[in-house]
């Protein structure tokens, strides 16, 4: 099973295949301590990928290194592939981030498009992905592989979400195919160091259901995303981020809201009205994983993107110290 | 004469028969391996408003099944097929899984009734007893070195006593079906007459599921429903519910 002996075979191998040698990496960046700092040693990037590396957006006194990744017209047309490595070295804090929602472009000929991360972080280092959402467009086919290889106290923030699609054109959940997958595995320590075991192993695939639509499964909500936690620098984070979701979670099987969501939907069958109008509704629950239970899967699924957004905002904040600004601020 | 014919050509017949006894015996309600605490994220999808009546019933256990087709089913699979499996490769199966199932209470559920089974299993298969005490130490040893999910515990119980893998996929679609409308009549959303309606109008779809979803390797295991998977993480919170998961 490569499930198990990932790391004894290239993890691009196993997930993707032996074509993925035939692929080439349209990006790789890789961030070293440098005189006691964070620091960008080794940058590539090709088209349609581009990395910008602002150096004014960490306040001093906060050791992080930000990297924009970019592709050009904002989005990915079908058949274009992008494949990025990240290296985060020991004790290094980097931040990846994008500029806005990533557009995936209706598939011309069934051709798809795809994007692969592959990321390691190394001892006690600090590895956080913020994108914006992706954002499938109507007919669009897009698939999505990111692995990470974690060190011992290495830390990791993740975050993975997408919306409906264009909705204000009112077009929602037309795209074709939404694959992505998300490998997290641990370094084994006992082991040699070509060992790895899986911590968390996703896969979140939304096309045309047997019995189901996927409007017809997400009932009104237009945003579903993941946020992955991990490591023992981010425990006090883990915490705060687990005390705020039980809370909401709470306030939305309070009484009167689900009452209000079942009107809601009742109206909504009979009449048709798009749901987005309606009151904005946020549903978030979250699972410690791991075997000492040192990580934090949430899961959230909004009516809006707006919604999400601030849930984020709000839980970031919390890790404002480490990674020195929030990236959707403004949003 | 009988008696010749039952010693030469009935074999394979009675084999089939012990198989059919066998399968019966395990999809059915009397086994106690706790099946009936699970509601498959009904009761919390139930409470946030989202089932209220047959129609969106409907609607849930298609998503459910389909889920358990597109998540779980490789697994059975993969545990059936793997008859002469080494203990070791179960157990990385069963790391693997614990891996996927990210959401606590899809994957408590899982454990316990898994390892409910695990349990029974041994004092009731005793052709298979020295397999299951095998799995039964590695699960239940200390420390453990598996979790013994049910995909995976059904799957090799099913595959060592020797049903094939299209059953054994189709039983376990057959388990989520019959424990998600159980759970929706003591949830009284439907009453028993519309449950077994439902269940019996499943069955084309579940035929379906089994087109798309059986005989796949756990590489492409997937989730379909992030919605009723991010209620079903609540399930823990609700402030008053009948079921564990």
């Amino acid at each position: 099973m490569a499930f198990m002996d990932s790391g004894r075979r290239s993890g691009w191998e196993k997930l993707l295949g032996p074509s993925f040698k035939d692929r080439a990496l349209t990006g790789v960046i890789k961030v070293d301590n440098v005189a006691g700092k964070s620091a960008v040693t080794r940058t590539f990037a090709k088209y349609p990928l581009k990395f910008l590396l602002p150096n004014k957006i960490v306040p001093s006194g906060i050791d992080a290194v930000w990297i924009y990744a970019i592709s050009y017209g904002g989005g990915i047309v079908s058949n274009d592939s992008i494949s990025q490595r990240v290296e985060v070295g020991p004790s290094c804090t980097a931040v990846i981030t994008t500029q806005s929602s990533t557009k995936i472009y209706k598939s011309v000929e069934g051709k798809f498009c795809e994007q692969i991360l592959q990321a390691y972080v190394g001892r006690e280092g600090f590895f956080a992905v913020l994108p914006d959402p992706i954002t499938c467009f109507k007919n669009s086919k897009y698939t999505q592989v990111q692995e990470f290889y974690l060190a011992a106290d290495a830390n990791l923030v993740l975050i993975d979400w997408m919306t409906s699609g264009r909705v204000d054109n009112g077009e929602s959940w037309e795209f074709e195919l939404y694959k992505s997958i998300n490998h997290i595995y641990l370094e084994d320590v006992k082991a040699d160091c070509s060992k790895s075991t899986p911590l968390f192993l996703d896969c979140l695939c939304l096309e045309q259901g047997v019995g189901t639509s996927v409007a017809e499964r997400m009932r009104g909500f237009h945003v579903v995303a993941n946020m992955v936690i991990y490591g023992p620098k981010l425990a006090a984070f883990r915490v705060k981020v687990q005390k705020k979701v039980q809370e909401l979670t709470q306030k939305a099987f309070t009484r009167r809201k689900s009452c209000d969501l079942t009107a809601r939907l009742r109206d909504s069958s009979l009449s048709a009205e798009s749901p987005s109008t309606s009151d904005p509704l946020l549903f978030v629950s979250c699972s410690s994983i791991g075997p000492a239970n040192e990580g934090l899967v949430v899961r959230a699924v909004a009516s809006t993107t707006a919604l999400m957004y601030d849930f984020f905002k709000e839980q970031l904040a919390h890790i404002d110290s480490l990674i020195g600004a929030c990236p959707y601020a403004g949003r | 004469m009988a008696s010749e014919g039952e010693e030469g050509e009935v074999p394979s017949q009675r084999d089939a028969g012990a198989v059919a006894w066998t399968i019966w015996q395990l999809i059915d309600s009397v086994l106690p391996t706790g099946g009936f605490a699970h509601s498959f994220g009904l009761e919390s999808a139930a409470q946030a408003g989202l089932v209220f009546d047959a129609h969106t019933l409907e609607k849930f256990a298609v998503t459910a099944m389909e889920n358990t087709g597109s998540l779980l089913l490789p697994f059975v699979f993969a545990a059936v097929e793997g008859r002469v499996m080494s203990l070791e490769e179960w157990i990385g199966l069963d790391c693997a899984l614990h891996a996927v199932m990210s959401n606590g209470v899809a994957r408590a559920a899982s454990v316990g009734q898994g390892k409910a089974l695990l349990r029974l299993a041994g004092g009731v298969f005793k052709e298979i007893a020295g397999e299951v005490a095998a799995m039964r130490v590695s699960v239940m040893g200390k420390p453990p070195r598996a979790h013994g999910h049910h995909a995976l515990v059904v799957g090799r119980l099913l595959g060592l006593l020797g049903v094939d893998a299209s059953t054994a996929q189709r039983a376990y679609l057959y388990l989520t079906l019959r424990d998600v409308l159980s759970a929706a009549t003591r949830l009284n959303l439907v009453g028993p007459m519309e449950a077994a309606l439902l269940q019996h109008r499943h069955a084309q779809l579940a035929e379906r599921v089994m087109g798309k979803y059986a005989n796949r390797s756990v590489h492409e295991a997937h989730q379909i429903a992030p919605l009723l998977d991010t209620l079903q993480g609540s399930q823990t919170l609700l402030f008053s519910r009948l079921f564990c998961s």
